[in-house]
């Protein structure tokens, strides 16, 4: 029997287990068989595959920062979902006497989610600091560290942020665009006494990340079976759907370049930032 | 009527799709994994069944203590509600620091009976502390047992 290629997620539900069976169950019939690993942490799973006791890691931007960094660059993005490509996060604020512009944000407060949210704390600061507002200099950060190691895909820092510029706590709050037009949709955010000032420059999401030593034929192997699955095919819909694409993407890294530069300048590996 | 071994016995199979079942004297039942998350699991876990029977034991317990006083009882059913102390513990998800074990056990048994209120709240205590589920989990598990009545 061909070895698994051991292949680690970051889950803070264990319904979440659930998706990824059924990703591990296609990759059986793709006679890829993938072995899963769970962690609590991004932080847990860059160590994993620094360690080499992982082939493949589904990374969050900031853990393919992380990876980098730990393996000295010597790591590949090797694939994507197509909703990973071109993201940006909005600037929210209120219609009716609420700022309309990012530069009328200073002197005030923001409200970011998690501190390793890449969406919304690291990039949208980065963002305002080219915009020429300093954090804590030129506004006030009011940050909602929820379930910290998962670099914001738990939505519920974004969501205490809003609350807390809807409670007129904080001039504006930040979200991903996707949960903007989530939350459009299903009514939490009201269209007519919300809006847009503001947005970060477009970046990427996560991604499939494999050390630079990981086998070539085994890269293959896997990027074949991933690549196959379409969304027109309907037994690959649910699956596709429950994790959020219609395509597969190759990997690439030039997404990557906000939050390099986000965590340079607010030296989040540096010290006190880092989870 | 045939001689009983002391104690209980069960043989549980386990076979090739991952589940077991469970042959107990000339009955069977098929048991899925330890644990289930998955709304569309085809089977029940392991952990189902203990709740389950567990509920079981507290109805059934207090159908048949108020069979033997011959106190009306028209209905008996029970909610459980449980929580893992980690779930993520339980899937093996590493940096999970608790444990999988069952933090709470909450079981509300509503209980439909024309029968005296006092002597209804007797045989609930009775059915309490004759269970061995009840009497085995007491001293390791949060138990929130409560008996709600109706006419």
């Amino acid at each position: 029997m061909e070895k698994p290629i051991v292949v680690g997620a970051v889950i803070y539900d264990p319904k979440v287990t659930v998706i990824w069976k059924i990703i591990g169950d296609f990759f059986a019939s793709k006679k890829c068989p993938i072995e899963l690993v769970y962690y609590s942490t991004y932080e847990l799973q860059v160590e994993g595959l620094a360690k080499g006791h992982l082939d493949v890691a589904w990374n969050s931007p900031l853990a393919w920062i992380d990876a980098q960094r730990r393996l000295g660059g010597k790591c590949r993005a090797i694939a994507m979902r197509d909703t990973d490509r071109d993201r940006v996060s909005h600037f929210v604020a209120r219609t009716k006497g609420g700022p309309a512009a990012l530069e009328e944000l200073r002197g005030k407060t923001v409200a970011f989610g998690a501190k390793d949210s890449p969406q919304a704390t690291l990039i949208p600061i980065e963002q305002l600091r080219r915009a020429g507002l300093e954090a804590g200099k030129h506004y006030e950060v009011r940050r909602f560290d929820v379930k910290v190691g998962l670099h914001g895909d738990h939505v519920g820092g974004e969501k205490d942020a809003l609350a807390c510029m809807m409670r007129g706590d904080a001039a504006a709050s930040v979200m991903l665009d996707l949960n903007w037009d989530a939350w459009m949709k299903d009514g939490t955010i009201n269209g007519s006494e919300y809006r847009v000032i503001g947005s970060t420059g477009r970046f990427d999401h996560c991604n499939f990340t494999v050390r630079e030593d990981f086998a070539a034929d085994r890269q293959k192997h896997f990027e074949e079976a991933l690549f196959s699955m379409t969304y027109s095919d309907p037994a690959h819909r649910e699956m596709m759907d429950l994790e959020g694409l219609k395509k597969w993407e190759p990997g690439r890294t030039h997404g990557y370049e906000l939050l390099s530069a986000a965590c340079e300048h607010q030296r989040y590996f540096a010290g006190a930032g880092a989870s | 009527m045939a001689d009983r071994a002391a104690g209980f016995s069960v043989r549980v199979s386990g076979s090739r799709d991952g589940s077991a079942t469970a042959f107990v004297r000339k009955h069977r039942f098929v048991v899925g994994s330890p644990v289930t998350f998955d709304e569309q699991d085809p089977q029940l876990s392991a952990l189902e069944y203990v709740l389950g029977a567990f509920g079981a034991d507290l109805v059934t317990g207090l159908l048949a203590a108020a069979r033997a006083r011959h106190l009306e009882l028209d209905h008996a059913e029970a909610l459980v509600r449980a929580d893992l102390d980690d779930e993520l513990a339980a899937v093996g998800v590493v940096g999970a620091t608790g444990s999988p074990a069952l933090a709470r056990v909450q079981v509300k048994v509503y209980a439909s009976s024309g029968a005296d209120e006092a002597a209804l709240r007797e045989l609930w205590n009775q059915t309490l502390e004759r269970s061995p589920l009840v009497r085995t989990l007491q001293p390791v598990v949060r138990l929130e047992l409560v008996l709600e009545m109706s006419p």
